[in-house]
């Protein structure tokens, strides 16, 4: 009795979990659905009529000629990798000084870092842009990667993780004579690489999602990265787009980050990016 | 960088005045018989400096960039080292935002040759001294051009800006739709005929066939009201003066809000939000009958729903038979950056002079487009539209001439709703007021109620 | 946690020099702070006692932009909207992360690894391209959801066309792409409570949902409140999912204010009136936030 009824329990909760993935998974699933979809006589949503209209690949095909894709995608790559990069090591240092260092102004300095957290950059959307023309920046990649080249929250979450880093170690370099940089780049770095790859994913998926301020930063389309170029392909004043092609291209938008989490899952990433927030 | 602007400064100094003394000796390239006074053409020998003759526009430009580069090319232009650039921006309101951003960092060189814009941007743009006034440029060809044509380019009395398109408010009809429930397309050349025949499809087709289509979102006061109903009943939402609000007291705002709200409290509007897969696809079902809304309509018709070739036909749009006219048109044009060391000003001045004037070019471009299922414009000057070339059948529309009936429709228009400084922010409050209404939150009294009210409290006046 | 400073036993020349390292090391971020914050908020600030549309000179209006938000109903409007979307994803976010991350972590359920993959899908898929997936699917013509609704024999419903429901498909799109995150984090806490707690209380015969609430809970109170934070300011500043999924329509029914903000800045170009409104959510973010960071410090010192 107590056996089947703790079975029945069981089989709810694993019947709840598979209602839950298939509701993360069934948009997503839409989407290949219909980027393969001939456009020609509207679109269907009923499985038997997707199947029966056949495949088709012209689809992707007509988002490369609507918009400049791969240079979109490009740009995309470029403003997602060299960002996360350059952020990362900001963070880790500024982290590092926050964690390890003992300084006049300190804590007012990083009470300071944690109170810019609070106040949302859109509030000063007009002078930021303004700030952004007279640097040259408007249509420049450089917009989007410097400003967030330090940000408040990586420092806060490498200030976390260095913390719990012995400072045994740093001292001891420090007697063996190596400099504070050194220190930095060849102690510290390769003792934090987990907080490094969880930060550097979440800035990479934070970067490559990012939406607003690229829209207002480039404004020329072939500066433009690939959510702004794709969430712009459903209507301008001069073209309508049918739903398979836009699929189409939010397919391409999604499907390289998407694969690259599904494959490196085998190293733990979703659990190393939840690591990083403890403490 | 001194040098380079006297440079500048001198090869515009010299150009201009070639390009007064010489038009006369040097015959166009491409006069045609139709066009006897032709369009400016740059002569040969002085050609313009080598560079990049850059446009901020919006909607499709590539369509426009093909003639600009056709222009460059010919023999005698002068610009064949020119290289034309269209930046294309999502809408007027993003073209705008780039020039304000500009001048706001004081980075005025990054400003373009010309923009593609509204009457509404230009009266803020000219007002501050950023549009070249071009009147004694273009004067000597206003004749040529239809009546009427400068109106909404023109601001306190000075030309800021060339058309290259005035595209009228005409009616789509799927003809197979009349021909199966045998009425005659020709009652809507009224607004009570058109309501009568959204009534009888109704009831012919059980509710299955809605007369035309409704927009949830912003549209619906730009096509429906703004150039349409609105203009075309004589309605205002301003006093003469611009410093009240008359919307909610004026007859003729009256009989537009009626009127529509008549065709959408009757049932007879799809709604569907206008240029997205579900209008199309209601319209390949054969649920909406007409499209009451702009020329452009017909390229969004080609591309959208070419499997329907032969299925559609135009006409002027109905008409209120107390006014008479129909709605107004929607007006594309260029203006003139005012930049002093744009060596590039009065070329394109000349092209755009030579996009609405030459008959050959204009034609053989036109062709061009149609072929790839691309947008044209339809011309504006009296000269190109007397060409048989402008009143050829169409394949699509089942060989009756779509181009005809837009000339046709050239002849009925109303004038457009005068604009005021204010328009912007009231297109924003009416349109929010109106989509409550689509939304049916609220009736048609509340609507103009709160739109009175609300015109009138953000913006300040009585 | 460990001793968090260096050892002070250092010779005092040395330490003097290696006093400029750690403002060198921190000094990028404040720079950046400087120029991309500070200043386009002083500006902004001064901005919001001006009439400008960018191209006009600038006039000083005093505090008319001010006086004017109380009593623009849009303004409100728009606030209301964004306190709906901040509580909906208060109520369904944290509870869901709570309830999915607790899930992972019980033996009891299948392929832990496989589900635990595809609920993070969402996350990583952007807002603006899930907002178009949705758009299509709320669609009311021919959308998705409404095809189920009438399988069901459920009449077709106006989502994102009516002013009573536009403001949910918004709502469900927050909360499926902002939820796998959090069940992470809170996923990693729970993997981090001490199992002899759960031991003891399971001798006590504690059933599950008393384990949770006495055990579970409590011991990641503090990831809670993280989490609960950082959605509030993440919620506040909701713009990509009702600019892409009804652009704040009908009328003004599932507008947020970030949003307002923009179009009052960038279609009606009063760029004075639009710092006003950008400030008034600052100041409703301040006063938020201080409450939490009183309550984080009360919790701390407890």
């Amino acid at each position: 009795m107590e056996r089947r009824k703790k079975r029945a329990a069981n089989l709810a909760l694993n019947l709840f979990m598979a209602l839950f993935s298939a509701i993360a998974l069934f948009p997503l699933c839409w989407v290949f659905l219909t980027a393969f979809q001939p456009t020609g006589q509207g679109v269907s949503f009923v499985l038997p009529d997707i199947l029966a209209k056949g495949f088709t690949l012209e689809n992707f095909t007509r988002v490369s000629e609507l918009i400049p894709l791969w240079q979109n995608f490009w740009n995309s790559v470029v403003v997602s990798v060299v960002g996360t990069v350059l952020t990362l090591f900001f963070c880790a240092l500024a982290g590092y000084a926050f964690a390890k260092f003992r300084f006049p102004g300190r804590d007012p300095l990083f009470l300071l870092l944690l109170f810019t957290m609070v106040i949302p950059q859109e509030v000063c959307i007009v002078p930021l842009f303004v700030v952004m023309r007279k640097l040259g920046w408007i249509d420049s990649m450089l917009s989007l990667i410097i400003p967030r080249a330090a940000t408040a929250v990586g420092i806060f979450y490498m200030r976390q993780y260095i913390s719990q880093y012995p400072t045994e170690i740093i001292e001891q370099a420090r007697i063996d004579g190596c400099r504070e940089f050194g220190i930095f780049c060849r102690i510290v770095v390769p003792g934090i690489t987990p907080a490094l790859a969880s930060w550097g994913a979440i800035s990479l998926i934070a970067r490559w999602n990012d939406f607003m301020l690229p829209m207002i930063f480039l404004r020329n389309p072939q500066k433009q990265t690939l959510m702004v170029a794709i969430s712009q392909l459903p209507v301008s004043d001069g073209l309508s787009t049918p739903w398979p092609v836009v699929m189409a291209g939010i397919a391409i938008a999604t499907v390289p980050l998407l694969a690259a989490f599904v494959i490196l899952q085998k190293y733990d990433i979703a659990d190393l990016m939840a690591g990083s927030t403890k403490g | 960088m001194k040098r380079t602007l006297a440079l500048g400064l001198a090869c515009v100094l010299g150009l201009s005045l070639l390009l007064t003394g010489c038009t006369q000796d040097n015959p166009p390239a491409n006069t045609t018989p139709a066009a006897p006074s032709g369009a400016p053409s740059q002569t040969g020998g002085t050609d313009y400096p080598a560079g990049k003759m850059t446009f901020w526009t919006y909607g499709m430009p590539e369509y426009m960039r093909r003639y600009f580069d056709g222009y460059a090319k010919r023999e005698g232009s002068g610009a064949q080292s020119v290289e034309v650039e269209m930046v294309n921006y999502s809408g007027e309101a993003e073209v705008r935002q780039q020039v304000m951003m500009s001048l706001t960092a004081g980075s005025t060189a990054d400003l373009p040759t010309a923009i593609s814009t509204f009457p509404v941007s230009m009266q803020v743009l000219a007002e501050n001294g950023l549009l070249k006034d071009i009147t004694d440029q273009v004067t000597p060809y206003l004749d040529q051009f239809i009546d009427g044509a400068f109106d909404q380019a023109t601001y306190n009395g000075r030309i800021y800006g060339i058309p290259y398109a005035l595209q009228p408010k005409m009616l789509f009809y799927n003809n197979d739709i009349f021909e199966e429930y045998e009425i005659d397309p020709g009652r809507m050349s009224t607004m009570d005929g058109y309501i009568e025949v959204g009534r009888e499809l109704l009831e012919k087709s059980g509710g299955a066939v809605k007369l035309s289509y409704v927009d949830p979102g912003s549209y619906t006061w730009r096509y429906w009201f703004r150039r349409g109903l609105m203009p075309q009943a004589g309605a205002k939402i301003w006093s003469d003066d611009g410093k009240s609000v008359v919307l909610d007291t004026d007859p003729g705002a009256r009989l537009a809000f009626d009127t529509f709200a008549e065709l959408f409290e009757g049932g007879m509007l799809y709604n569907a939000a206008t240029f997205q897969p579900a209008q199309y696809e209601a319209a390949r079902e054969g649920k909406i009958a007409t499209f009451y809304i702009e020329s452009f309509w017909d390229s969004y018709l080609r591309s959208n729903l070419a499997d329907m070739s032969g299925s559609w036909r135009s006409m002027p749009a109905p008409v209120f038979e107390q006014v008479g006219t129909a709605g107004a048109q929607a007006i594309g044009m260029y203006c003139v950056v005012n930049k002093e060391d744009d060596p590039y000003t009065d070329l394109f001045v000349d092209m755009m002079l030579d996009f609405n004037l030459n008959t050959e070019a204009r034609n053989s471009w036109s062709d061009e487009m149609l072929a790839e299922g691309l947008p044209t414009e339809h011309p504006i000057t009296k000269d190109l539209l007397a060409d048989p070339y402008w009143s050829q059948p169409s394949d699509y529309y089942g060989g009756e001439s779509y181009k005809q009936m837009v000339t046709l429709s050239y002849e009925n228009q109303s004038d457009n709703l005068p604009v005021t400084e204010n328009d912007a922010e009231a297109d924003t409050i009416i349109s929010s007021e109106l989509e409550k209404y689509v939304a049916g939150s609220q009736d048609m009294d509340a609507t103009i109620a709160n739109i009175g009210r609300l015109l009138r409290q953000n913006l300040g006046l009585s | 946690m460990k001793q968090n400073h260096a050892p002070p036993a250092a010779p005092r020349k040395w330490r003097r020099k290696k006093l400029i390292y750690p403002y060198l090391f921190i000094a990028p971020f404040y720079l950046l702070f400087l120029v991309f914050q500070l200043y386009p908020m002083i500006w902004s600030l001064v901005l919001s006692f001006y009439k400008w549309n960018g191209i006009s000179p600038q006039t000083f209006v005093g505090l008319k932009n001010y006086q004017r938000v109380l009593t623009d109903q849009m303004f409100w409007e728009s606030m209301t909207n964004t306190l709906w979307y901040l509580a909906a994803n208060l109520i369904f976010i944290l509870p869901l992360s709570v309830l999915l991350g607790q899930l992972l972590c019980t033996k009891a359920v299948r392929a832990r690894k496989l589900h635990k993959t595809i609920q993070i899908l969402p996350y990583i898929t952007s807002t603006a391209a899930a907002g178009l997936i949705f758009s299509m699917l709320f669609d009311a013509n021919i959308g998705v959801v409404n095809g189920m609704l009438g399988a069901l024999g459920i009449d077709a419903l106006p989502w994102l066309t009516s002013v009573e429901l536009s403001k949910i498909p918004v709502m469900i799109l927050s909360i499926w792409r902002n939820t796998p995150w959090y069940m992470l984090i809170v996923m990693s806490a729970i993997l981090g409570v001490d199992a002899n707690l759960h031991e003891a209380a399971v001798m006590d015969g504690a059933n599950a949902l008393q384990r949770m609430v006495r055990i579970t809970l409590p011991s990641i109170r503090s990831v809670l409140l993280f989490s609960l934070i950082n959605l509030t300011i993440d919620s506040a500043r909701i713009f990509t999912e009702p600019y892409i999924l009804t652009k704040g329509g009908p009328g003004a029914s599932s507008l947020s204010v970030v949003q307002y903000l923009y179009t009052t800045a960038f279609d009606s170009f009063q760029l004075g009136y639009a710092s006003t409104i950008g400030y008034m959510l600052t100041l409703v973010l301040l006063v938020v936030s201080i409450g939490y960071f009183i309550s984080l410090r009360r919790q701390s010192e407890e």
